[in-house]
């Protein structure tokens, strides 16, 4: 009955179903026996591209009428969503997180950061007024770098917080603790990538990855980051080499200001070099996903990932490409609507009115300001119609882009992860829950982008 | 649906999960008393779960639902078939409910405005008052050089108008009258540090304190005054900042509050604006205040030595006339108070009035002084 050939069952969700015979499909219990063969699972992801776009536009509006309170609410709701159309083995995985937790988090971490913001800048500043002999410059940009180290900290933080709201078959994933090991790391690293002139950047980046990765476990099931830095730098290299070009062609046109078609050559080398360096570093992006992916394992079960790094890239390009048309259309439509409304309430005889306010402003001697507000209070209307609109079309064009961008993306790269031994990862026991209770309040206050596509 | 079982009689295989590990059993789900119960291969029923309590799991894509005994429980049961789910539906009307944390909006509400008042007390006290403090304990030759750079950074800025690098003046006579003037000013002050008081070449109707005492006049406000004792209330305003180390403690300050307000917003649509917004009314308050102390210090000083204070209202007015006064919204962005109030305390503040006073320079001196920037070469930087 079943229509497993070879042993593995396939977790497909068919055989859940009843098909009018109201007859259950009858299935026999699962062995937890490790077959022999190594038969990869690929993960799936389901694609609902209009449920997707309306959370994120209602969301993302919202967020702009509240000044940005409800931004946490709308990740929150954008992570459920992705996260719930992820599935491995059938079976989807979940976010467990609440936007009332990020919220709170996000204000215990303003107090802690404002109070050592203050005082860490006002110390600084106070040394490097006292003690540099000159370069004042220097003591007020050095404020700009205090948060820095807070920054690698809170980027741990939230994956932590992220792995702690993240389950598969109820069972939750993890993170340990270390975030302070990571931040040491990171500016460590950092130094190093400042001091190779950015060769190093991937060795950096595979580094702290993998830091987090090795402290990730699926229930008691530890992940594991394999490969190394080398993998990253073969996608990194070329922007060296297209940017050694392009300056070879601004140095050959120094060298002969005089000669028309080397000055010609030079510039179109140059404008081409600018669009190759941005295709080369998103190239970068995508091949850095994909090899840690593909370089990676939970307990005994390995995990593979055969994306195409070229179709990502287009997928890129061609979704901001449709983002921003989407979205300068919608303006379009936005504004000839809004003109319309604006005209049929009296937007003409406003504009004579204010004519008449200015002309008379003028005679009478009045100042600069008061022109200005007589503008503004005569011109509301405008206002009102001109912000809505602007807000709306920012609104709409995240949702743009999570559809067009964000979402195919994620789809690709999840459809191309496989997973050899997927059977083992039955034996995965719980975990105990980790409160991370400033829920990555501190990325969300220091802007970190945490890498979870939001 | 053709089907006519009726609810109590649906049998539908499901996936369950234990919570413990990620093992699945092979399942099937049918209605019990009350409950939704659990069979297993053999079977036997392995877990009850009451319907009242029982949840979905948000998310997912709509044709398989998550089910959990209640909130906050780890057991999952993954069921994709049609019926069961439109019966469970129809029997549990709290299946899609969320627990409504009761009193979330009030805790959030409560934690908002105990974070925002701690954000308000580090930004309007704690680095204020440390600002203080630091002011007083950075050596003098340091704030002098800093003075020094700002006053490089000024002048380097005024070349953007166009006219050149403008130069600092100074013909002997007009110095000297210069001079007299912050003598007559300064005789009983005890000043923390030594006063240097300069013109610079420029039209601009205006004068600046800068850090380690250094005072600032614009050729275009000693053009512009009407008398000698409007220069001097003005310079006494300026002397008003030095003595209460304005320019330091405003710099200690803005570094203190540099980026905090960004952390309230993030990178919400419109936020540059907003942050912008705020962090001028908050520099504004600040520096509206400063302006009231060195305004009110300035009185005194000119009492001090003698000098009616009515000049400088009548100086405020003629600035009145010029630019017009702040006003309205204005009022709360501008770096300075209202003119028109400055003028009116000013004028309350003189104790000389119409009585007979020493001028503060002779006709002879305030001629010199009109004429500092003629003739004698300027000088870049003093130093």
């Amino acid at each position: 009955m079943t229509s497993e050939t070879d042993g593995f069952k396939s977790w497909d969700l068919e055989r859940y179903r009843t098909h009018g015979s109201g007859r259950a499909v009858s299935q026999g219990p699962i062995e937890p026996s490790v077959p022999n063969n190594r038969r990869r699972v690929r993960a799936t992801y389901d694609l609902d591209p209009g449920a997707l776009f309306w959370t994120a536009l209602g969301t993302s509006f919202l967020s702009v009428l509240t000044v940005g309170i409800y931004r946490f609410w709308m990740v929150t709701r954008l992570r459920r969503h992705y996260w719930g159309m992820i599935r491995v083995q059938g079976d989807p995985i979940e976010y467990t997180g609440t936007g009332l937790e990020k919220f709170l988090g996000f204000l215990i971490a303003i107090v802690i950061l404002a109070a050592y913001l203050a005082i860490a800048n006002l110390a600084l500043t106070f040394i490097g007024l006292s003690y540099l002999e000159s370069n004042f410059e220097l003591v007020f940009q050095l404020s700009l770098i205090s948060a820095v180290p807070f920054y690698f900290w809170a980027a741990y933080r939230a994956r932590r917080y992220i792995a702690s709201r993240t389950r598969w078959r109820g069972i939750r994933f993890g993170m340990d603790p270390g975030a302070l090991g990571y931040m040491v790391r990171a500016i460590f690293y950092g130094v190093l990538t400042v001091l190779s002139a950015g060769i190093l950047w991937p060795y950096q980046q595979f580094k702290l990855e993998k830091y987090m990765v090795d402290r990730t476990s699926f229930g008691d099931q530890r992940f594991q980051q394999n490969g190394s830095w080398i993998g990253l730098l073969g996608y990194w290299i070329w922007l060296y080499i297209m940017a050694g070009l392009v300056g070879l062609a601004a140095w050959g046109m120094s060298m002969e200001p005089y000669n028309q078609q080397n000055q010609v050559v030079g510039s179109i080398v140059i404008f081409i070099g600018f669009f190759a360096f941005l295709i080369l570093y998103l190239r970068y992006l995508a091949g850095k996903t994909k090899y840690l992916w593909d370089n990676r394992s939970v307990g005994e079960t390995e995990i593979n990932n055969d994306v195409s790094i070229g179709e990502v890239v287009r997928v890129y390009v061609g979704g901001s490409f449709l983002v921003s048309l989407c979205s300068a259309l919608l303006a379009g439509v936005i504004l000839t609507a809004g003109g319309a409304i604006w005209m049929s309430l009296g937007g003409p005889e406003q504009i004579e009115a204010l004519m008449a306010v200015v002309a008379g402003a003028e005679n009478s001697g009045a100042t600069d300001v008061e022109l200005i507000v007589a503008q503004l209070l005569l011109a509301w209307p405008t206002l009102v119609i001109f912000v809505f609109a602007y807000l709306f079309v920012m609104a709409a064009g995240f949702a743009f882009s999570q559809v067009f961008v964000t979402q195919p993306v994620l789809r690709r790269q999840v459809a191309a992860t496989t997973i050899a031994n997927a059977e083992v990862l039955v034996r995965s026991r719980q975990r105990e829950e980790d409160r991370a209770g400033e829920a990555g309040g501190f990325a969300d206050a220091l802007g970190v982008d945490v890498g979870a596509g939001l | 649906m053709s089907e006519q079982t009726p609810i109590s009689g649906i049998r539908a295989p499901a996936r369950y999960f234990d919570g413990q590990t990620a093992y699945p059993k092979e399942a099937e789900v049918a209605f019990g008393e009350r409950s939704l119960v659990i069979f297993g291969a053999f079977q036997e029923p392995i877990d009850h779960w009451p319907l009242g309590s029982l949840r979905t799991i948000p998310g997912g894509s709509g044709e398989a639902i998550q089910l959990t005994p209640h909130e906050g429980s780890e057991a999952r049961l993954i069921l994709a078939d049609e019926r069961m789910i439109r019966a469970l539906r129809l029997v549990c009307p709290d299946l899609n409910k969320r627990k409504r944390n009761r009193g979330a909006l009030g805790k959030a509400m409560i934690w908002a405005a105990g974070a925002l008042g701690s954000v308000a007390l580090i930004v309007f006290v704690l680095v204020p008052a440390l600002s203080v403090q630091l002011a007083e304990a950075i050596p003098l030759e340091q704030e002098q050089s800093l003075g020094d750079a700002v006053a490089k950074q000024l002048t380097a800025l005024m070349t953007l108008t166009g006219e050149g690098r403008p130069v600092f003046c100074g013909a002997p006579d007009g110095a000297a009258a210069l001079a007299k003037m912050t003598d007559r000013l300064t005789g009983k002050l005890e000043s923390p540090y030594p006063l240097r008081v300069e013109v610079l070449d420029h039209p601009l109707v205006n004068a600046v304190a800068l850090p380690g005492g250094r005072v600032i006049l614009f050729r275009g406000l000693i053009e512009n005054a009407n008398a000698p004792e409007e220069v001097a209330g003005v310079l006494a305003h300026e002397i008003g900042h030095v003595i209460n180390r304005d320019p330091m403690r405003e710099a200690l300050r803005a570094a203190g509050t540099a980026g905090i307000l960004g952390l309230l917003l993030g990178d919400v649509v419109g936020g540059t604006a907003i942050l912008a917004a705020s962090e001028a009314v908050m520099n504004a308050q600040y520096r509206q205040d400063a302006e009231e102390k060195a305004d009110r210090f300035a009185t005194k000083l000119l009492a001090d030595a003698g000098l009616p204070s009515t000049p400088l209202a009548s100086f405020f007015r003629s600035m009145i006339e010029r630019h017009g006064d702040v006003k309205g919204f204005m009022k709360y962005i501008s770096s300075h108070p209202q003119l028109a109030e400055r003028a009116r305390k000013a004028e309350a503040e003189d104790i000389i009035g119409a009585r007979r006073f020493e001028p503060v320079l002779s006709d002879r001196g305030w001629v010199s002084l009109r004429e500092i920037c003629a003739g004698a070469e300027g000088h870049r930087d003093a130093r």
